[in-house]
């Protein structure tokens, strides 16, 4: 039977390896995906997942436990992309994020131009927005867990949901 | 019901998504914990060594003659190794106190 991500999470706070070995294997997919779609680009996302489940390590003790410990990974991811948002508003790196990405990156299966539409799409929000988008529609959270996870209001967790629907409209639309 | 854009997409995050298992990844983050580690370990020792010399220097100025003076010494070279060694620990256990009894 899995154990509890809590007891885990407590198991880590007592320097547990095993027990943070298995929080990496179990939301690892989670988090890199999330910071895939809100990071500059593929190495940006990889070492700011990396950074998460160091940040996980050192600060196990901080989860006061409130709401999942995925919700508590993403705020953590989050606030990674946060604090280089500079970074992210380098036009020409985001630009360039989609030919930066590695060939294993790109499904076989998947036509190029979806994921060009897909990173336009994304490229047109603000990164609240597409923070919040990349959390209830891509990663499955609900509007509740995502704005537990990103810090803000419920409300405008919505109203970017909402707002990053239209834009996947426009970009998805026409080729529907 | 959600809109086929939302499906979409989904389905275009999840052929982007990383595998559900990477030992790749797991190892990655175990190598910057034992950087991070052997880092914080070597400034502790480092600043022990100090420490050391500290000590050292101003038990040189002092001279002490006395088993007073020397007993002096030897306590405050014990607090500083005290401070350096349990010091991360206690400030930890004191910052789970600070948490369950005031709540935060």
């Amino acid at each position: 039977m899995d154990e509890d991500d809590a007891a885990l999470l407590a198991a880590v706070c007592e320097g547990s390896d095993r027990a943070f070995n298995t929080l990496i294997d179990r939301h690892q997919q989670a988090v890199r995906t999330f910071l895939r779609g809100v990071a500059a680009g593929p190495e940006d996302a990889e070492d700011f997942a990396q950074e998460t489940f160091l940040a996980m390590w050192k600060h196990a003790r901080s989860y006061k436990g409130g709401g999942s410990v995925r919700s508590w990974l993403f705020s953590i991811a989050w606030r990674k992309a946060m604090d280089s948002r500079r970074r992210w508003f380098r036009s020409q790196r985001r630009d360039t994020a989609y030919h930066e990405m590695a060939p294993a990156d790109l499904d076989r299966g998947t036509a190029p131009e979806d994921f060009l539409a897909l990173r336009q799409a994304l490229g047109a929000l603000s990164l609240e927005q597409k923070a919040a988008v990349m959390l209830c529609l891509g990663c499955g959270l609900s509007h509740s867990e995502a704005a537990d996870a990103l810090g803000t209001p419920l409300g405008t967790v919505k109203s970017h949901v909402l707002r990053g629907r239209e834009r996947l409209r426009e970009a998805f639309g026409e080729d529907a | 019901m959600s809109e086929p854009e939302e499906e979409r997409f989904a389905d275009l995050v999840r052929r982007q998504a990383p595998p559900a298992r990477d030992p790749m990844f797991r190892i990655q983050v175990l190598e910057r914990r034992e950087n991070e580690q052997f880092r914080s370990r070597s400034y502790l020792y480092l600043a022990g060594a100090g420490a050391v010399l500290v000590l050292a220097a101003v038990a040189i100025f002092l001279r002490p003659d006395s088993l007073g003076d020397i007993g002096v010494l030897i306590a405050v070279a014990i607090a500083v190794a005290g401070c350096l060694f349990y010091g991360p620990a206690l400030s930890r256990r004191l910052g789970d106190l600070r948490r369950q009894y005031l709540k935060i």
